[in-house]
C-alpha cells in the first residue's frame, strides 16, 4: 500500500492503454495519487502531461474537501484544470464551504475558481440562505473568499446584490459588508449598511451609509488603530443637511492613547455635536440618556513608584432640553494633580494635591490650591484592625471679580482632619440553603473629626454631596470635591455579614447595616455655611446581596431618613439566569425625592423593571422589557421582541418605545438577519439588548435551547 | 452564638499552600501584596519560579451601565461593575483553576453635578478595587485539595 510519492495507482473494472503513453480505465475506476482520490465511471491517463480526465459521475476527494462534477479534466503536478457543473465542499478549520458551480478550475494548490457558482456555510442540503454570483475565487492560502457581480439570496429572495464582495474563510477579520439593520419608527424608514474595512491587522474601519427617511442621508465613520504605543479610534457621523431640521448634524467622537515611556502616557478624548438634540434625534435609549454633558479632554500623567502626577485639561458641552436647565460644569483649564505615597515601620504618609484653573462662561471665575498631607498607622492583624490617621486639609483660591477680571480676591481654608478606623472580624460554621457556609461577623467603627468653618465665601467649583452608600460612610467628608469640607465629630457603626461557601470560598450573601452618629451638631451645608444638625444620626443604611445559587442573584438596598421618619430610598433586584438564552429580571425601586429629567425639578421615583429573554418554542426566544414609572403611570421603556436561530442564519424583530424627555418619547421597530460566518462584526441591536436585558446572551453563542 | 475570633481562640486553618507569586497584576498588585502579607500564611515569592501557587491577573474590566433612568429620559444611577479574571496555577496541576470575581455598586447620578459625581465614582472604583481583592484572597484559601501525583515534584 505505501507507494513513493506522486505514484498514480488505478483500479477498475477494465483497463487498457499503452504503458508510459497512455491509460484508459472504465467501470468504477478509483485513482489514487497521494492524498488525492479520484472517482468515476471511465478515465483516462496521459502520462507525460500528467494530466487525467474523467467522466460522466466523478467524485475528487483531498484533504481539505470534496469535488463532485460530471467531467473532470486536471494536471496533476500543477494541481490545475477545471471541473464541470461540479458540487464541492472545502473545509478548514471547522467550517465548511459547500456549494455548486457550473464549473470549477482549479488553480494551482488551494485556489479555485468558481462560475456561475453559488455557496453557504450551512450544514449539507441546508439551502435557506446562499451566495450567488458569476465567480466565486477561494484562496485557502490566505483565507480570503472574492465574489463578483454577487448576491445574497435568502429563502429564495435576493436581499443584496453586489459587484464585489470579499469574505474570510477562517472566521477571521476580514472587510466586508455587514448585514443591513432595517428599523421604522419616529423618522420613518432607516436602513443601515455598514461596510467593514479591514486595512490592516491593527487599523480598520467601518463605513456606516444610513438612509433615513425624513432626513435624508447620513454617513457614518469608525477608524480604529493599535499601534505598539499607542491606540485610538476616531468616530464621526455627518448629515449635510437634515431635510426635517434644516440644518446640518454631526458628531464626532474620538480617543487616543500614547504610551511615551514606562511610567508615562498621554491621551486625548472627546466627543462633540452639532446640537442639543442629536442623540435623541439620531442615537440610542442609552446614548439619548447618558450625553447630557460631553466631555473633552488632554492629559498627560506619570506614575512612578511614589505616586502619580497629572496633567490634564478638560471642558464639557452640555447639552440642554427644553424641560429644564442642565447648569453647566466648570472646564479645568488646566488641573495639575499630585499624589505621593510612602511607607515606612507601619507607618504610610500621604500628600493628596492639586493645582486648578477654573473657567466657565457665566459663572465665578478662579484658581484653587489643594494640599492634603496626612500620616496614617495601620496595625493588622487576622481578627482584627486599627488605622489612626491624622492630615491637615489647605486650600486656597485666588478668584477673579466677576465683573472686572483684574481685581483679585484671596482666600484660604486650612482644616485638620483626625480619623480613626477599626474593625473586628468574627466567624462560625453555618449553613445556608442546605450548603456549608463560613459564616463572617464583622464591626466596624470609623470616627471622624474635622473642626467647624464657615466656608460660604469659597466658591463652589467642582463639589457635590456623595450620594448615602456604605463607600461614603467610611469616608471623612461627605461632599465630593475640595470646595466644602463638612465639619464632623461622629462615628459611623456598621455590621457586615457575609456567606462563604465552604467549597469555593466564593461569596454567597452579604447583609450589612451601618449609620453615622454625630457627637456634634455642627454641620456645613453645601452652600458653605454653617448649621446645626436636627437630628443625632445619619439615615439608616441596610443592603443586602450576592450569588444565592448558580442561576439566582439577589440585590436591595434600603435607606431610612432618621430626621423625617420616612423611607428615603429602597430597591430589591431578582435574577434568575438558569442558563445562556433563559434570564429573568425583576427589579423595584422608589426614592422620595430624586431628580426628574435634566432640569432641577424633583419627585418621587417609584419604577419597577421587568426583563427577560427565554426560549419559548425550539429555536424561539422572546426578549422583552417593561420599564414602568408607577408614580407616572408611564412606561419608561418598553421592549418586546422574537429571536429566530435557525443554526445556519438568525433574524431578530425587535419593537422599542423610550421617553427621551419629559414629554417625548421615541419608537422603532427594528428588523436584523444574520447569516452564518458570512459577517464577522457585531452589530448595535444587540449591544441595546444586552442593555435592556440583564443577563442577556446572543442567540448564535447559546447551544440548543 | 458560636462566632469566635479570626485567628486567635485557634490557629487559622493553614492555605494549601506555603508561598505564592503574583502575575500580571498592573493595579492590583500593591493592593494584593499588601493583603497577602497581611494575612501572614504565605509566603511572597517575586519569581513565579520560586513559588508553590502562581496567581495570574488574565483581565479586569470596568463597565458602566445605566441602571434606572428618570422619567425625563435622563440616568437617574448607573450600575458600575468591576470584573477580575484571574487563574491560580498550582506545581503539579496540570490546568490553572479560573476565579472570577464581579463587584457591582451602584452610582445615583446628577448631570448639574458631573465634576463631583467624576471623583464619587473614582471612590467608589477604588471601593470595588478592595473588595475584589478581599474576595480574590479569600478564594485562595478554598482551593481544591491538590491531586496527588506521585511524579509531580511539588517543592524543586
Amino acid at each position: 500500500d505505501s507507494l513513493p510519492a506522486g505514484t498514480l495507482s488505478v483500479e477498475s473494472d477494465t483497463l487498457s492503454g499503452q504503458m508510459d503513453v497512455e491509460l484508459k480505465a472504465s467501470g468504477q475506476v478509483k485513482a489514487t495519487r497521494d492524498d488525492q482520490t479520484v472517482e468515476a465511471d471511465w478515465l483516462e491517463y496521459f502520462v507525460q502531461r500528467q494530466q487525467l480526465r474523467a467522466g460522466e459521475r466523478v467524485r475528487l476527494t483531498q484533504a481539505d474537501g470534496q469535488i463532485e462534477a460530471e467531467q473532470l479534466d486536471y494536471l496533476l503536478g500543477e494541481r490545475s484544470g477545471s471541473a464541470s457543473n461540479a458540487s464541492f465542499s472545502f473545509g478548514r478549520d471547522g467550517k465548511t464551504l459547500r456549494g455548486n458551480a457550473g464549473k470549477l478550475e482549479f488553480q494551482g494548490k488551494d485556489n479555485y475558481r468558481l462560475r456561475s457558482a453559488r455557496a453557504n456555510t450551512c450544514d449539507p442540503n441546508d439551502d435557506s440562505w446562499y451566495l450567488k454570483a458569476s465567480t466565486i475565487d477561494l484562496d485557502y492560502g490566505r483565507n480570503v473568499g472574492v465574489a463578483r457581480n454577487a448576491r445574497v439570496e435568502f429563502q429564495g429572495v435576493p436581499i443584496l446584490y453586489t459587484p464585489w464582495i470579499d469574505f474570510p474563510l477562517d472566521g477571521g477579520r476580514k472587510s466586508g459588508l455587514l448585514f443591513p439593520t432595517i428599523s421604522t419608527g419616529s423618522d420613518g424608514l432607516q436602513v443601515s449598511l455598514p461596510y467593514y474595512w479591514n486595512i490592516a491587522p491593527n487599523y480598520d474601519a467601518t463605513i456606516t451609509p444610513r438612509y433615513i427617511e425624513q432626513r435624508g442621508m447620513m454617513l457614518g465613520l469608525e477608524g480604529r488603530y493599535l499601534l505598539p504605543d499607542a491606540q485610538g479610534q476616531l468616530y464621526t457621523e455627518q448629515l449635510p443637511n437634515d431635510k426635517k431640521s434644516e440644518q446640518s448634524r454631526f458628531l464626532w467622537k474620538g480617543e487616543h492613547v500614547q504610551q511615551l515611556a514606562p511610567a508615562l502616557s498621554a491621551g486625548a478624548n472627546g466627543a462633540y455635536v452639532s446640537d442639543d438634540d442629536y442623540f435623541d434625534d439620531f442615537g440610542d435609549r442609552v446614548s439619548s440618556a447618558a450625553n447630557v454633558n460631553l466631555k473633552r479632554e488632554a492629559w498627560l500623567s506619570y506614575r512612578p513608584e511614589w505616586g502619580s502626577v497629572t496633567l490634564k485639561a478638560q471642558r464639557y458641552q452640555t447639552l440642554q432640553d427644553e424641560n429644564g436647565t442642565v447648569e453647566e460644569p466648570y472646564a479645568r483649564l488646566p488641573q495639575l494633580s499630585v499624589n505621593a505615597r510612602q511607607q515606612f515601620a507601619g507607618f504610610s504618609s500621604n500628600l493628596e494635591s492639586e493645582l486648578t484653573r477654573f473657567s466657565h462662561s457665566s459663572k465665578q471665575e478662579g484658581t484653587r490650591l489643594v494640599a492634603y498631607p496626612s500620616l496614617s498607622y495601620a496595625i493588622e492583624r487576622p481578627w482584627g484592625f486599627l488605622r489612626p490617621k491624622v492630615g491637615v486639609h489647605f486650600t486656597r483660591y485666588e478668584l477673579a471679580n466677576s465683573d472686572s477680571s483684574q481685581t483679585v480676591r484671596s482666600d484660604e481654608r486650612t482644616l485638620p482632619i483626625v480619623s480613626l478606623d477599626s474593625g473586628l472580624y468574627f466567624e462560625r460554621d453555618s449553613t445556608l440553603f442546605g450548603r456549608d457556609m463560613n459564616q463572617t461577623l464583622e464591626p466596624r467603627l470609623f470616627y471622624v473629626k474635622i473642626p467647624k468653618v464657615d466656608q460660604s465665601s469659597l466658591p463652589n467649583f467642582d463639589t457635590s454631596e456623595n450620594d448615602f452608600n456604605f463607600a461614603q460612610l467610611f469616608t471623612e467628608n461627605r461632599f465630593s470635591g475640595h470646595d466644602r469640607i463638612n465639619a464632623a465629630n461622629q462615628v459611623t457603626a456598621a455590621l457586615t455579614s457575609r456567606y462563604l461557601d465552604k467549597e469555593n470560598g466564593l461569596e454567597r450573601l452579604r447583609i450589612a447595616i451601618g449609620q453615622r452618629f454625630y457627637l456634634s451638631r455642627d454641620d456645613i451645608s453645601l452652600d458653605g455655611s454653617s448649621s446645626e444638625r436636627s437630628e443625632a444620626g445619619s439615615d439608616l443604611l441596610v443592603t443586602v446581596g450576592g450569588d444565592l445559587s448558580h442561576s439566582l442573584r439577589l440585590d436591595g438596598s434600603y435607606q431610612y431618613n432618621q430626621a423625617l421618619s420616612k423611607t428615603e430610598r429602597y430597591n430589591a433586584q431578582l435574577r434568575y439566569n438558569p442558563a445562556p438564552g433563559k434570564t429573568v429580571s425583576v427589579r423595584y425601586r422608589y426614592g422620595r425625592d430624586e431628580l426628574i429629567g435634566s432640569g432641577s425639578e424633583r419627585d418621587t421615583l417609584r419604577q419597577i423593571d421587568v426583563a427577560g429573554q427565554w426560549p419559548i418554542a425550539p429555536r424561539w426566544y422572546a426578549v422583552a422589557r417593561q420599564n414602568y414609572s408607577l408614580r407616572d403611570k408611564k412606561a419608561l421603556e418598553q421592549l418586546a421582541g422574537v429571536e429566530y436561530n435557525d443554526g445556519c442564519w438568525s433574524m431578530r424583530v425587535v419593537g422599542q418605545r423610550y421617553v427621551t424627555d419629559l414629554d417625548k418619547t421615541k419608537n422603532a421597530v427594528f428588523l436584523q438577519l444574520e447569516l452564518k460566518d458570512f459577517s464577522s462584526v457585531g452589530s448595535n441591536p444587540l449591544n441595546a439588548l444586552r442593555l435592556a436585558i440583564p443577563g442577556y446572551s446572543p442567540i448564535n453563542e447559546t447551544t440548543g435551547n | 452564638c458560636g462566632f469566635h475570633l479570626r485567628g486567635l481562640s485557634a490557629p487559622l486553618t493553614p492555605l494549601p499552600f506555603a508561598s505564592i507569586a503574583i502575575q500580571q497584576a498592573g493595579s492590583l498588585a500593591e493592593p494584593l501584596q499588601s493583603a497577602l502579607q497581611r494575612d501572614g500564611r504565605v509566603q511572597l515569592q517575586s519569581r513565579a519560579a520560586d513559588a508553590e501557587v502562581v496567581l495570574t491577573i488574565n483581565s479586569t474590566a470596568n463597565a458602566k451601565d445605566i441602571l434606572t433612568i428618570n422619567r425625563g429620559g435622563k440616568v437617574n444611577e448607573y450600575l458600575l461593575t468591576y470584573r477580575v479574571e484571574a487563574s491560580v496555577q498550582r506545581k503539579g496541576d496540570e490546568l490553572p483553576l479560573p476565579l472570577t470575581v464581579v463587584v457591582r455598586r451602584e452610582l445615583s447620578y446628577s448631570d448639574s453635578a458631573v465634576l463631583g459625581k467624576e471623583r464619587e465614582e473614582a471612590l467608589l472604583l477604588e471601593d470595588m478595587r478592595r473588595d475584589a481583592v478581599q474576595q480574590l484572597i479569600r478564594r485562595l484559601a478554598y482551593l481544591p485539595v491538590l491531586q496527588s501525583k506521585p511524579d509531580a515534584s511539588i517543592k524543586p
